[in-house]
């Protein structure tokens, strides 16, 4: 009797005793078992994962609209998964990288894989653990950090500066209407853009000298204090947040790369490795910036925000 | 290792992540379901007190 003539002796006999543990047994069994050589079944293996992080890290339509119905959000739900779905996607990268493994190094024995694998999991938790250790104290140094002197100075310097724009540009439109030639379409000196063709046309309209010096004086009445205080707090920022981030990325660089190693293959796992965590840092950055500084931003300067450290 | 070991193997790390995933999975299951409930909880009381006010 064959393999297949077994299975299907052993279905109806579950059916006939109505054992649906039993049926549910075989039918996951079939649904592991891969078809063809090592090369196929690598990348159904690698497919099906694909498939169950997708399955496994969406709210299902019924789902959504039980939400939307209950004046739901499906914004805080997904802020609240995100986590979860991260570690359900790092368990499909991890399997896919020892099935690609499997899949590219024939000349790997059976032993130097599952002692690599075992490397790899000492590496993940020893990684882990450095990465719980960073970022449980970012909400207590982003608290810290708000509530310093630089930062108040700050978003202090760079909320009068925007009104003083707002004044200025409500003074440049009453000043020079009616002659749309000696008049620029949009006023937007905005983080102390060049302010020379407003004083210009200004000039063309006979305006008043104190006027005039006022719009003359404007990038530098913000622009030094602005720049010592972006200063002084990103020195602050970089003591409590970026170094503590520049040393684990140092560690997970020099350990990943021994581990996993930096050739070919092995480096691309080590750099799939590297980002995983610095991924994780990201997520646990802004979840400790909503939960700890809501509707705070962290790192301004006259570019704009930037919330993520940068090196 | 052989082939037929290779794909073994390969079964044997699709079955372990596939184990992990869902036990996780349910754990997100959890977090989906009570946000429901408490929207539920909330929808309920806020019918509760409607109808308080219109009683009153």
């Amino acid at each position: 009797m064959t393999v297949e003539n077994d299975v299907f002796k052993k279905i109806s006999m579950l059916e006939e005793n109505k054992d649906v543990a039993g049926l549910e047994d075989i039918k996951q069994t079939a649904e592991a078992g891969f078809e063809g050589d090592v090369a196929g079944a690598a990348e159904q293996a690698i497919s099906r994962l694909t498939t169950k992080v997708e399955e496994l890290t969406t709210t299902s339509l019924v789902q959504e609209n039980q939400i939307h119905n209950l004046a739901g959000n499906m914004d805080e739900v997904n802020k609240s998964t995100e986590i979860i779905n991260n570690q359900i996607k790092d368990i499909a990268l991890d399997a896919q990288r020892q099935v690609d493994e499997i899949n590219n190094n024939e000349n790997n024995s059976n032993v130097e894989i599952i002692e690599k694998n075992k490397r790899i999991e000492e590496l993940d938790l020893e990684i882990g653990g450095l990465l719980e250790q960073i970022t449980a104290v970012l909400p207590e140094k982003m608290k810290q950090l708000v509530n310093s002197e630089s930062y108040k100075k700050l978003i202090d310097l760079n909320e009068k500066r925007k009104k003083e724009e707002k004044s200025l540009a409500e003074l440049y439109f009453k000043l020079t209407e009616g002659d749309g030639s000696h008049r620029r379409i949009h006023f937007s000196p905005g983080e102390y853009g060049d302010t020379e063709q407003y004083v210009n046309d200004l000039k063309f309209f006979n305006t008043s000298k104190d006027i005039i010096t006022r719009f003359e004086e404007y990038k530098d009445k913000f622009k030094t204090p602005e720049n010592n205080a972006s200063n002084e707090f990103n020195s602050e920022y970089r003591k409590l947040i970026t170094e503590d981030l520049w040393k684990f990325e140092e560690e997970l660089g020099s350990k990943s790369d021994k581990v996993f190693g930096i050739d070919g293959q092995n480096k691309e796992d080590s750099k799939k490795f590297k980002q995983k965590y610095l991924d994780r840092y990201q997520t646990n950055y802004s979840l400790a910036q909503e939960n700890s500084i809501p509707g705070k931003v962290l790192y301004v300067n006259t570019m704009g925000t930037i919330i993520y450290p940068q090196k | 290792m052989t082939p037929e070991e290779k794909v073994k193997k390969i079964e044997e790390i699709y079955n372990d992540a596939i184990k992990k995933m869902e036990e996780i999975g349910k754990k997100r299951q959890g977090i989906v379901g009570n946000y429901i409930k408490d929207l539920e909880v909330k929808k309920a009381d806020a019918i509760r007190a409607s109808i308080n006010l219109k009683g009153n």
